[in-house]
């Protein structure tokens, strides 16, 4: 049976900075072996949160990571659902600068199909979007998509993701960015 | 080197984002040993140790593997208990 506690301020070292890091990690859903696993029955409020295990590939597949142009990565939780029905829907926006060919690649591959995402706060803590059951997917570029009207604009490509959870959690784990192994 | 003292298993040696650290590359030679040996007991799931890593981290002494000949003497003395 699940204990409440006190919530008390709790920043580490004072640390309390936004946004993400400059980079996302990310891999198709159906290259995914294992998911980390929520907590059943958890006694105190924190073990509520916090995933158990690795996110484990299939032999010969990884995640990859993406550079994302700095202050303009986040990770934003909306609750959603009407009385008794609430759950949340996460949003991972990023901008990529460059209109390059790898880029269109990506766009191109992931617009229509599964996606798993891992992203890392300012403080390291980390979030995966994506479960056994609900892939990370990809909802359009809210902030433009294109070269930019003037020369002094940003060329590149916004681009936002989300991953529908009955629970929010944190990801203690690992991420493995080489090939998995068979066996 | 830490390659002495830890396999590199379940993937291919490269690279992994770990708590604290950050990225790592395993495939270099050159990481701390320190490093492995802590990501190690916090359950790291790349890491195991060598015979040697055994031994010399953490005094697990290798039972020492007995010729033939040692076995056999060893099952006729049992047997003639």
């Amino acid at each position: 049976m699940l204990e409440f506690t006190d919530i008390n301020k709790s920043l580490p070292n004072g640390q309390n900075m936004g946004g993400l890091t400059q980079e996302i990690y990310f891999g198709f859903h159906v290259d995914v072996l294992t998911w980390p696993t929520a907590p059943v029955a958890p006694a105190t409020l924190a073990a509520a949160a916090m995933l158990t295990g690795e996110l484990i590939m299939k032999p010969g597949k990884k995640l990859f990571k993406m550079y994302i142009t700095d202050d303009t990565g986040e990770f934003l939780i909306e609750p959603v659902g009407e009385l008794d029905g609430k759950s949340f829907v996460t949003h991972l926006t990023v901008f990529h600068p460059g209109l390059k060919d790898t880029l269109f690649g990506f766009i191109n591959a992931a617009k229509n199909d599964n996606l798993v995402f891992v992203v890392q706060d300012s403080d390291g803590q980390k979030y995966l979007m994506g479960d056994k059951l609900r892939p990370a997917i990809y909802a359009g570029s809210p902030d433009g998509f294109g070269t930019g009207k003037e020369t002094a604009a940003r060329k590149g490509i916004s681009m936002e993701f989300t991953y529908k959870t009955p629970n929010l959690y944190i990801y203690p784990g690992n991420i493995p960015l080489t090939e998995a192994l068979p066996g | 080197m830490w390659i002495k003292y830890f396999n590199f298993i379940k993937l291919r040696r490269g690279r992994v984002i770990v708590p604290i650290h950050g990225e790592i590359d395993f495939s270099s030679d050159d990481i701390p040993i320190e490093i492995c040996k802590e990501l190690y007991e916090k359950g790291f799931p790349y890491l195991e140790l060598t015979e040697l890593g055994k031994n010399e981290l953490y005094g697990i002494a290798k039972k020492p593997t007995l010729t033939k000949q040692q076995t056999q003497l060893k099952r006729k003395k049992l047997s003639m208990n």
